[in-house]
């Protein structure tokens, strides 16, 4: 496999590398989320354990008209909340939806404002997704707030027109957020804002390094439609005329190559001549003075 | 080969794109604790009392108890109606000074009803003592209603109770952490204020100012009536079922005890005659007997067991209420 072949393998993978990345990068979810739900009763509660999930910031609830919300002791609001219908939000059903379930209660319309109840046949759940029959208001009505009862055991308190939107850090750990319409009638919707970890640290590496290699790829495709031989060419001939540069010159006295063309500093050794073992004299030299030697040693 | 590897790092480039960039979403764990365990946090007890002044000074400005309703309930209310029917009749009889600064709050940390709230007052004026004022929450969807108030004794002292974070404990009358048991306590003193000073039970307790009025008062009038031949015979009922006890920092208790008292004063053949005061309470017409009744209350401080000290009254209140002609 030559270079050029790698090179262009390498560069279809990069380019693979940069379309996920760019569709990662279009597709890079917000860190901040907004899960809403549809509400069908007057009163939502949020407990104290889903109060404390990790990024939760803020919850909103919007309805028609005045709007309470309300933090309070769990066992008060437990306590006041069996008179009521009520959805409970339980947690996250995936990021898109809140896991809610629905308490009823079970109400005897009257037909008329009267503090004592009187029996009714058509009794019916007050969170039904039915429209109930309503007296007609007339010009001048007063609206009729529902009755919630006291509001001594709220711990803390907020009020608004159509919505309340409250800071999850608002309301101290532990107790349990409630938000009910003034008038009775259902609330809208309910939305959860969250601050979550995205995890696309790796997108714009994969980016960067995809653009990278896919420019490789393509340059190496490129070479391979290019005539290059007139460079080669070139090149070939400059190297052999840079090669050839310096032969049949005199040596630089005192360089290396002059001391090699002198030849061996270091004389030959003569085994098995008499005076070998020191006795008879110094050690003879047969080689004759200035003689060059050869590369291998040898003489001439 | 070559399309099965390109189709592999498709699939992995597209799942890494579809699923790795968003964590899952949080999942609910364990519920926090609440930092205060009190059923009321000190603003929501002084939001009660704030508002229950704000209803008694609309009332007495109008002299209308039909104004106290949204705070007021009991021996309050009917103690306050009386007052202002009085003060309608009577110059110089105004509805008692009740003092709206409190210098202490005594919170229940009660998870169920009937639910405590008490109050001590700044003193009114130099010349009286500090009130003692307790409320009662019934359930969850009913306001806390002041029930009764009493002037504290000369002298005494309330015991130390938890704060406003951590509450007290709502004891139940026959708690036999602390002894006596509130219960018996309060039946001991009634006793002992049926029976006068001479009273066995007399030592069992610490002496105060209200039985001692009342004691002299029971010796006027006895020895008035028994002068002209007369007689008259009191008598004293604890109401244990709007009776309160809260657990104090040591270990004692605190009861909060409304009592019934009556005095019946006869002289045969005698046409009685009621004071100016009284006279707006008459029911029927007074002609040789006449019955007071009296709404009472009294908070009684049961000592933590070892500590050497006797139960003792601290605040007390004598109420009359009306005036029958039997």
């Amino acid at each position: 496999m030559t270079l050029r072949t790698t090179a262009i393998i390498a560069g279809v993978i990069g380019l693979l590398m940069l379309i996920a990345g760019l569709v990662a990068n279009d597709s890079r979810p917000d860190s901040e989320v907004l899960t809403t739900g549809t509400l069908a009763t007057p009163v939502i509660v949020v407990g104290p354990e889903v109060m404390a999930l990790p990024g939760l910031s803020r919850i909103t609830v919007t309805a028609d008209g005045a709007v309470e919300a309300h933090s309070a002791r769990g066992v008060d609001a437990s306590a006041w909340l069996k008179r009521q219908s009520a959805t409970y939000v339980v947690g996250y059903q995936g990021w898109d939806n809140l896991a809610t379930r629905t308490q009823s209660r079970v109400v005897v319309p009257s037909a008329s404002p009267s503090p004592s109840p009187s029996p009714s046949e058509s009794a019916a759940p007050a969170a039904t997704s039915e429209p109930t029959e309503a007296p007609t208001a007339a010009e001048g009505d007063v609206e009729l707030a529902a009755d919630y009862g006291s509001a001594d055991d709220w711990r803390a308190s907020w009020r608004g027109l159509d919505r309340v939107s409250i800071a999850v850090d608002a309301v101290a750990p532990g107790e349990t957020f409630v938000v009910f319409s003034a008038d009775g009638s259902d609330l809208t919707n309910v939305q959860f804002t969250a601050t979550r970890q995205v995890n696309d640290g790796w997108i714009n590496p994969l980016i960067w390094i995809g653009a990278a290699l896919a420019a490789l790829g393509a340059l190496a495709a490129l070479s391979g439609l290019i005539d290059t031989r007139p460079v080669q060419a070139r090149v070939e001939a400059w190297s052999r005329a840079r090669a050839k540069s310096g032969a049949g010159a005199e040596a630089r006295p005192g360089s290396r190559r002059e001391r090699r063309l002198a030849g061996s500093a270091v004389p030959p050794s003569a085994f098995g001549e008499p005076g070998m073992d020191g006795a008879d004299g110094p050690i003879q030299d047969d080689t004759p003075a200035g003689e060059p030697t050869k590369d291998e040693g040898g003489v001439l | 080969m070559k399309r099965n590897t390109l189709l592999a790092v498709a699939a992995i480039a597209s799942a890494l794109a579809l699923a790795g960039c968003a964590a899952e979403p949080p999942v609910v764990g364990a519920t926090p604790s609440p930092e205060a365990n009190s059923a009321l946090l000190e603003s929501q007890a002084q939001a009660i009392i704030d508002d229950t002044f704000t209803v008694l000074a609309a009332a007495d400005k109008a002299g209308d108890a039909s104004l106290l309703d949204s705070r007021f309930e009991g021996d309050a209310a009917a103690v306050r109606a009386v007052e202002y029917s009085v003060a309608a009749a009577v110059a110089d009889a105004p509805p008692a000074d009740l003092p709206s600064e409190v210098q202490g709050l005594y919170v229940s940390n009660a998870e169920t009803w009937p639910r405590v709230l008490a109050a001590v007052s700044e003193p009114p004026t130099d010349d009286l003592t500090p009130v003692v004022y307790l409320w009662i929450q019934d359930s969850v969807e009913e306001p806390y209603t002041l029930r009764a108030w009493a002037h504290m004794v000369p002298g005494a002292t309330l015991p130390a109770m938890a704060g406003a974070v951590d509450g007290a404990t709502q004891l139940a009358l026959g708690e036999q952490g602390v002894d006596p048991s509130p219960r018996a306590a309060l039946e001991n003193y009634v006793e002992f204020l049926r029976q006068g000073a001479g009273s066995e039970l007399a030592p069992d307790f610490a002496p105060d100012s209200y039985s001692q009025q009342l004691f002299a008062a029971r010796n006027t009038l006895a020895e008035a009536a028994t002068t002209v031949g007369g007689a008259y015979v009191d008598t004293v009922q604890p109401n244990l079922a709007n009776t309160y006890v809260l657990s104090t920092s040591d270990g004692g208790a605190l009861v909060f005890a409304p009592l019934q008292v009556t005095s019946s004063f006869s002289v045969t053949g005698a046409t009685l005659k009621v004071s100016d005061r009284d006279a707006p309470l008459v029911q029927g017409k007074v002609t040789d007997r006449a019955t007071y009744t009296y709404r009472d209350f009294v908070v009684l401080s049961v000592p933590a067991p070892g500590i050497g000290q006797l139960p003792a009254v601290v605040a007390a209140e004598h109420h009359v209420v009306t005036v029958k002609a039997e």
